[in-house]
């Protein structure tokens, strides 16, 4: 017994030798403490002269975030206060250029947590976004989950925007993002999807389109009040302001609102958002019904020659806020409803169509996969030309809407006494 | 011998030393004035080494603690008269242990016996008819006078002619009043018998006594052994036997509320220090004929009595036949508690997890006991040890059986995820926050991050700080005198959460981490359990700083390996799960009473069948659930 236990205890120091050297030889590589990161949360990427790329690193201050305040105090400042720092670097390639952001920051950045990567429209515009995307894609850091967005103007201005609620820009464009249901107005990408886009055979990439704007709840006369003690708001605010359009992967235009709806109709992922329409009522007013999802089916057909494609669109909503009167509680004035709200969602496609089609011919809808799904044999015949035979492709929108409630209240109220 | 050798050894060095500095100094062409030096600087080492070594003074130390023979001859002798001893040590076979002070015999095994010495028992030890030989060897056997506790009371039986007797006693562990009534019984209600009559020990037995149990032994070492064990022997004059009746009574605890296993509901009963007790408490649940109880010695020097008892028309006979051949094999000096037996009859006493299971419910052996399991109780320990056992009965509580089964069954679900919060949350807070950030929310990031800012330590030291100090709490609150009890909670309270937090020493997530491991592992209903997955845990502290979750992942792949390759008693120490048996639908999740139909299948009882016929006979098709009735 003594024996054996002297023999277990052999094999267990050397074995634990061999584990500790092993341990030791590898040396925790890749061991990081989490205060010793730099935790990224939005990149952006500019176009520098000479051919050269600039990024924009939003670092985050996790002590100053409101959270490390364990009772350890003292006055920080209000620079060391602020909860995120930026930083800007120039370099032939993406990946030069993080490296090099090491000579300004005392900590390695950490990508994992990067939750907006914003691309400047020049950039997107001029150089295209093929060759920034080829580090994104390969960084193990990067993931395919990050929102990707186009910026109109510098990055920089618009990453160093804070917002009251949110501690850094980067949080707060990503809550806008992660709003997007509620206006179906913008079509956001993850980067993910964004490369599949690319390398898509027909169809074109496309994503949101972040802007500036001077911030209207900022008054004129209010701008000069800080010395009486009020915090002004501030001068600009962020908006995502529609669908930026990519032919290859280079920017060429823009969707508005309203046609980056029809884009989203098109492609079934409405899945909320108010649309507004002219009350059935013929003494005018207007009625906004919410929209509570769809469904879209593409059913292209090649007949004589010409490519025919059928969007089915089924949605429902629900009514939201009637002005004027309208007898709300009669089937017939909701089947009317319903049919009116049919045909602006069909006018939100046309718009998109226009714009997509005639405009710039590129094919954000898809309707290429769908052709090629449908008919492989011909695919192979005419993707070579697809460029060409889409702005020809005849679409035909059918939408079948169904109002499914109507609020707390049937009719709309009635002032009864004049 | 071997010490003038080892002195030898000392005094060499210095002298080394000296003469090394010595030669150096010659070898340097230094002058003769030096090596003079180098002679005086040899004295001043050996002073020195002569005060900082242990040099033995028998003068003043008085005494020395002899280690054999040989030590005795090797150091100069100095005996006083304090050291008599008076039958020697060869006298008394192997219960004349009291008288003690001449005997050093822990060390006789290693070394050979001497030729001269005497070899073990001198005599056989059998009851002699003269009373005064009787009195002479028990006097011997227990060293009397010298020994105050045992005591031979002489009288005369009230018979005509009177009869001389006596007995022996130990003071305390004998009951008086039943004393006095054999005392009384014997000196005056035996005027009852007839003059003339042959008053021999078994027609006094018969006759006279009026214990419950008396025996009629010949040989002092039983006598001896009974009467250790509080019972009176009784020596008469011209019987070559004594009679040795039950008389034990001492002080002991009375029936008390478990204190290690609470429950709320079911019986509220522990075991005691008294092995008859605990087996009538055991026997009080289970009310049946079947149910043996046989009593193994155990313990070569100080005897003790184990109770092993099973079922036996239930329990399987090799389970029994098994536990029995360890039991007599164990050769150990005494044993005073369960814990100690369970490290000699466990099948892997290297491994990690317990693979008995000690008790001090005894519903909760009553119904091992019924589903085939054997257990054993030590006389002197208030727990049961029960064989075979799995973890997963390690993780259960009688309570479960007792609640309904839904609320069982929570109970059991809540327990198995502590037991994998205790076992793994730190390690995988350190994988987590050490090499997978990525992992981690990205607000739940920025507010560790933001806690750890001002932290001076690495994660790591952070945490085995915090672990330690909780261990520290953890017993410390168990041996800090009842009276300052309270204490514990205030320091515990203030230095683990909220000072060491203020004072940027630890990162409040930690503290919070820490303080959900330890509740978590005090869920773990069994304490040994519960040791286990302490000590399991640093391993995957270690694991999880060093490798992340490769290492959690390699660690647990070496603790499942050594988990299921366990066997107790025969029984894979993971079954039902580890070799997938019949589960007997009382794993983690515990379906309705009336379902579990069969025994265990991987304890292989006698008999399967739990439930024969309708266990629910009131309800229509008998079982009140499963269509069928059959337990699939």
């Amino acid at each position: 017994m003594i024996r054996r236990f002297g023999l277990v205890c052999k094999l267990l120091i050397s074995a634990l030798l061999v584990a500790g050297a092993a341990a030791a030889l590898t040396g925790c590589w890749d061991q990081r403490e989490v205060d010793k990161i730099g935790i990224v949360l939005a990149t952006g990427i500019d176009q520098a002269p000479g051919g050269r790329i600039r990024v924009i690193v939003q670092n985050v201050n996790p002590a100053a975030l409101g959270l490390g305040t364990g009772g350890g105090g003292g006055t920080a400042s209000l620079a060391a206060s602020k909860p995120y720092r930026n930083r800007s670097v120039e370099g032939n390639t993406m990946f030069e250029a993080f490296r090099d952001l090491s000579r300004q920051t005392p900590r390695q950045l950490f990508f994992a947590h990067n939750q907006v990567i914003l691309i400047s429209e020049k950039l997107a515009r001029e150089r295209g976004v093929a060759e920034i995307m080829d580090f994104l894609q390969r960084n193990p850091q990067i993931r395919r989950t990050t929102w990707l967005l186009v910026g109109k103007g510098d990055p920089a201005v618009i990453l160093d925007e804070p917002g009251r609620l949110e501690d850094t820009p980067a949080q707060r464009i990503f809550g806008f993002i992660n709003e997007r249901r509620l206006t179906s107005q913008y079509a956001a990408r993850r980067m993910g999807d964004f490369l599949e886009l690319l390398e898509s055979e027909s169809t074109q990439p496309f994503t949101a389109l972040i802007e500036r704007i001077p911030n209207p709840a900022s008054p004129e006369e209010h701008k000069n009040r800080l010395a009486e003690g009020q915090v002004a708001e501030p001068h600009h605010t962020l908006r995502i302001n529609g669908t930026a359009v990519f032919r290859g992967d280079k920017m060429t235009g823009w969707l508005d609102s309203r046609e980056s709806r029809g884009l989203l109709w098109v492609r079934g992922e409405v899945e909320g958002g108010v649309i507004d329409v002219p009350s059935p009522d013929p003494k005018g007013g207007r009625v906004s019904i919410e929209i509570l999802g769809s469904r879209t089916r593409l059913q292209p057909e090649i007949r004589d020659g010409q490519i025919y494609m059928t969007v089915e669109i089924k949605t429902d909503g629900s009514l939201g806020e009637v002005t004027g009167q309208l007898e709300v509680s009669k089937p017939e004035t909701i089947n009317k409803l319903e049919a009116t709200m049919a045909g602006a969602i069909r006018g939100e496609i046309a718009s998109a169509l226009a714009k997509a089609q005639q405009e710039y011919g590129v094919d954000v809808f898809g309707f290429g996969e769908a052709v090629h799904r449908k008919y492989p044999r011909q695919w192979k015949e005419i993707k070579g030309i697809w460029a060409d035979l889409f702005p020809a492709v005849q679409v035909q929108a059918r939408v079948e809407v169904n109002i499914r409630r109507t609020g707390m209240t049937t009719n709309p109220l009635r002032p009864r006494q004049k | 011998m071997v010490k003038n050798k080892k002195y030898r050894l000392e005094i060499k060095q210095p002298r080394l030393a000296a003469g090394i500095i010595f030669f150096t100094a010659k070898a340097c062409g230094l002058p003769p004035a030096v090596n003079v030096w180098g002679v005086e600087l040899k004295k001043i080492l050996e002073t020195l080494l002569r005060l900082i070594t242990y040099q033995p003074d028998f003068d003043r130390e008085g005494f020395i603690l002899r280690e054999n023979e040989y030590d005795r001859q090797s150091v100069p002798e100095r005996r006083d008269g304090g050291q008599k001893s008076p039958g020697g040590p060869e006298g008394g076979g192997r219960n004349g242990g009291g008288e003690g002070s001449g005997r050093r015999t822990p060390r006789r095994a290693a070394r050979p016996r001497r030729k001269d010495e005497p070899a073990g028992e001198a005599e056989p030890g059998r009851v002699h008819s003269r009373l005064d030989e009787n009195r002479r060897a028990v006097e011997r056997i227990y060293g009397l006078p010298a020994n105050k506790d045992v005591i031979l009371r002489e009288f005369s039986l009230g018979t005509d002619p009177p009869l001389r007797a006596f007995m022996v006693f130990i003071d305390g562990l004998a009951d008086r009043k039943s004393q006095y009534r054999l005392l009384e019984n014997l000196m005056i209600h035996c005027r009852i018998l007839r003059p003339g009559d042959v008053m021999s020990a078994s027609r006094i037995m018969t006759s006279l006594l009026p214990g419950s149990q008396v025996k009629n032994l010949d040989s002092f070492e039983k006598i001896a052994d009974a009467v250790n064990y509080g019972d009176t022997a009784f020596f008469f004059e011209g019987s070559d036997s004594a009679l040795v009746v039950e008389t034990k009574g001492w002080e002991a605890r009375t029936v008390d509320r478990p204190e290690t296993e609470q429950t709320i509901t079911g019986p509220q009963e522990a075991f005691v220090e008294n092995l008859r007790a605990n087996i009538a408490l055991i026997r009080k649940i289970i009310r049946s004929s079947d149910l043996y109880t046989e009593i193994i010695p155990v313990g070569a020097r100080f005897r003790s009595d184990v109770a092993v008892m099973y079922i036996k028309d239930l329990a399987n006979p090799d389970l029994v036949a098994e536990v029995k051949r360890r039991l007599s094999s164990i050769t150990v000096d005494f044993v005073t508690d369960v814990g100690m037996l369970e490290q000699f009859i466990e099948d892997s006493p290297y491994n990690l997890n317990p693979q008995t299971l000690a008790t001090e419910r005894p519903d909760r052996v009553a119904a091992a006991l019924a589903e085939g399991k054997v257990a054993m109780l030590l006389s002197g320990s208030p727990f049961a040890l029960v064989v075979p056992t799995t973890m997963f009965s390690q993780l259960h509580t009688g309570e479960e059986t007792y609640l309904r089964w839904q609320y069982g069954s929570f109970i059991r679900y809540i327990r198995t995820f502590s037991f994998y919060l205790a076992l793994l949350l730190p390690g995988s807070y350190l994988a987590v926050t050490l090499y997978h950030q990525e992992m981690i929310p990205t607000e739940l990031l920025l507010a560790i991050a933001g806690n750890r800012e001002r932290v001076p330590f690495p994660t790591v030291v952070e945490m085995l700080l915090m672990e330690f100090s909780f261990e520290l709490v953890r017993e410390a609150g168990l041996r800090i005198p009842g009276i300052i009890g309270s204490t514990i909670g205030i320091v515990g309270a203030l230095i683990l959460g909220q000072a060491a937090v203020q004072a940027n020493i630890v990162s409040p997530i930690l503290v919070i981490l820490v303080a959900v491991t330890g509740l978590a592992s005090f869920s773990i209903p069994y304490y040994s359990l519960a040791f286990a997955v302490r000590i399991y845990r640093f391993f995957y502290i270690a694991m999880g700083a060093l490798l992340g979750f490769y290492g959690i992942t390699i660690g647990l792949f070496i603790q499942i390996l050594l988990t299921v390759n366990l066997k107790t008693f025969g029984l894979p120490y993971l079954s039902p799960a580890g070799p997938r048996t019949f589960p007997g639908r009382d794993m983690v999740g515990r379906l309705p009473v009336f379902l579990q139909r069969r025994r265990p299948d991987y304890l292989n009882a006698l008999d399967d069948v739990r439930l024969p016929g309708a266990p629910r006979g009131w309800v229509e098709g008998g079982d009140g659930g499963s269509e069928d009735g059959s337990d699939r």
